[in-house]
């Protein structure tokens, strides 16, 4: 009875904040990811995405709860290979680009094999000519860009990537995800994609999950069932987007200025007399 | 960054600085503000005198000089690190700890160079103490720093990319504490300079210091411009014969900053 690649079970994550209370994040989050699919997830600023993706890259434990790989609970002996595209760069200033494309292979040791890689993968997202500059010396599109390719050049089995495109305009990001698509296609990662921009999730995901405002639960789960690669001026994309659109805008209105449930204590007649005007 | 501009600007205030102490030494009589002939005439005879490799030669109290200072600055700079590391990583270390250091950064320096002459004796080794203690607050203090400065999204990364620990620390976490360490070993010498010839001139019978005072004693101000004279040449070789290009050389990456 495989439940597939990843296994979400009643995630729930909890912070404590500055002020010393606690922050929920996440509120017992549920689904299954099979081998080979490409989710991604799309919820309001703040509402715990990348908390999912840090717990998924065992960087932090959740409250309760468990996420299983492969059938196994995450731990820090054992993890599987997982490229991590962060929501910022993160590169290491004092390496040139060619030496943060490094840091996952020196591992395996193999010098000139590891060239002839990390040649192809600069090649891959446009930086050639610039293996030689510091983080500092390139834009932050740039930056990014070699961010995706270190977390590809590891060949991960899994693929966790937080709005990786974001920073980049509109053709260099049609680019990117054109490349991302052929590289899913061909190696058939798992991937899990966050992004904020619904007709991106649409084009790229064979699943799209909706999150609701923070505390995270799924507001909608639905399959995109049309053949990779996609245009983007496919009809079918656009009446889907159009629906989600309008349906998920309409979530985001009504619950517009509601406070997050924690922050309502219950009991707490001190909120509700200042609403009430009484 | 190409090094002509940077270089002229210097020489330029090198030259103005020169020129200034020549207008003042012509208003005022060698005994108050000796020239720069006579200053570096001064300097040539300590240095080829007979014997000035010899003890109690121009060598030898530079010498005395330069390994109390070395041998000081090693010693904060080892526990400096240590518990600017401790103080960086453990809240516990922390509070228990910065009591100390700021005790440490206020008590005067001279005070130390008594305390450990009267404990220790009028010795290398009470000097080696003096400037250790006096030198290590600042150097806790800027690795302290440094350590809570380690960016730890960096730290996660390496975790994802499957680093180990080891690998972590040497390639993730010293990077960014090296730039700490360079500013406090920088700050540290100069305060071990200073406290150094401070030690030397009350309780030594070598060093630069002690011939600051020997020549103060006799009253010979050409003697006392000579041996500061040195003694600023001694500084010069070390910052930009070692500092300065091992600065470069592991900051290579950082963008110039233009002020
Ligand atoms: N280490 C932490 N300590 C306390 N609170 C945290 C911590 N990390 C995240 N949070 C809180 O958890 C919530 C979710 O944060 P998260 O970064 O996962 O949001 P996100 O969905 O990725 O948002 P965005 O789309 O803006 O990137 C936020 O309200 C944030 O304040
Ligand atoms: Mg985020």
């Amino acid at each position: 009875m495989s439940a597939g690649k990843i296994a979400i079970r009643e995630l729930v994550k909890v912070f404590r904040s500055p002020a010393g209370g606690e922050v929920r994040a996440i509120d017992g989050l549920s689904f299954g990811v099979p081998e080979g699919a490409f989710v991604s997830v799309l919820g309001p600023s703040g509402c715990g995405k990348s908390t999912l993706l840090n717990i998924m890259a065992g960087l932090d434990r959740p409250t309760s709860g468990e996420i299983q790989i492969d059938g196994r609970a995450i731990t820090d002996q054992d993890r599987p290979r997982i490229g991590f595209v962060f929501q910022q760069p993160r590169l290491l200033p004092w390496r040139t680009i060619e030496g943060n494309l490094w840091l996952p292979l020196e591992r395996t040791g193999n010098r000139a094999a590891g060239r002839a890689v990390i040649e192809r993968y600069v090649e891959l997202v446009g930086l050639r000519g610039f293996e030689r500059y510091y983080p500092g010396q390139i834009s932050g599109g740039m930056q990014q860009r070699v961010a995706i390719a270190r977390a590809l050049i590891m060949e991960p089995e899994i693929l966790l990537m937080d709005e990786p495109f974001s920073n980049l305009d509109e053709m260099t990001a049609r680019k990117m995800r054109a490349e991302l698509i052929r590289i899913w296609q061909k190696t058939g990662k798992t991937i899990i994609f966050v992004t904020h921009d619904i007709s991106e999730a649409i084009f790229l995901s064979t699943r799209v999950i909706l999150t609701t405002r923070r505390p995270a639960r799924i507001y909608r789960d639905l399959s995109i069932d049309l053949p990779v690669p996609r245009r983007y001026d496919d009809d079918r994309l656009f009446e889907i987007e159009k629906e989600v659109m309008r349906d998920f805008l309409q979530y985001m209105e009504d619950t517009e200025g509601a406070p997050p449930p924690e922050m309502g204590r219950p009991g707490g007649a001190g909120g509700e007399v200042l609403l009430g005007g009484y | 960054m190409k090094g002509n501009p940077a270089s002229l600007q210097r020489l330029y205030s090198a030259i103005l600085l020169l020129l200034v102490w020549i207008a003042l030494a012509s208003v005022f009589p060698p005994h108050i503000v000796p020239g720069p002939v006579v200053v570096l005439e001064n300097v040539w005879e300590n240095v080829t005198a007979q014997g000035a490799f010899s003890s109690q030669g121009a060598f030898f109290h530079i010498y005395k000089t330069v390994l109390r200072v070395v041998l000081g600055l090693v010693f904060a700079m080892i526990w400096g690190t240590a518990i600017g590391v401790v103080m960086g990583v453990s809240a516990r270390g922390e509070k228990f700890f910065d009591g100390w250091v700021m005790v440490g950064l206020t008590i005067p320096a001279i005070v130390y160079g008594m305390v450990t002459l009267m404990w220790f004796g009028l010795n290398d080794f009470a000097a080696v103490m003096a400037i250790g203690v006096t030198a290590f607050p600042s150097v806790c203090i800027n690795i302290w720093h440094g350590v809570k400065d380690i960016d730890m999204q960096l730290v996660d990364m390496a975790k994802v990319f499957q680093l180990q620990r080891g690998e972590i620390v040497r390639k993730v976490i010293l990077p960014q504490i090296v730039p700490f360490i360079l500013a406090a070993t920088r700050y540290a010498l100069g305060i071990s300079w200073k406290i150094c010839t401070t030690v030397e001139l009350i309780g030594m019978s070598s060093g630069v210091g002690f011939m600051l005072n020997y020549w103060f004693g006799l009253f010979s101000m050409p003697q006392v411009f000579a041996w500061t004279f040195t003694f600023m040449v001694v500084l010069f070789l070390i910052e930009f014969g070692i500092i300065k290009p091992v600065e470069r050389h592991l900051l290579a990456w950082r963008p110039a900053v233009h002020v």
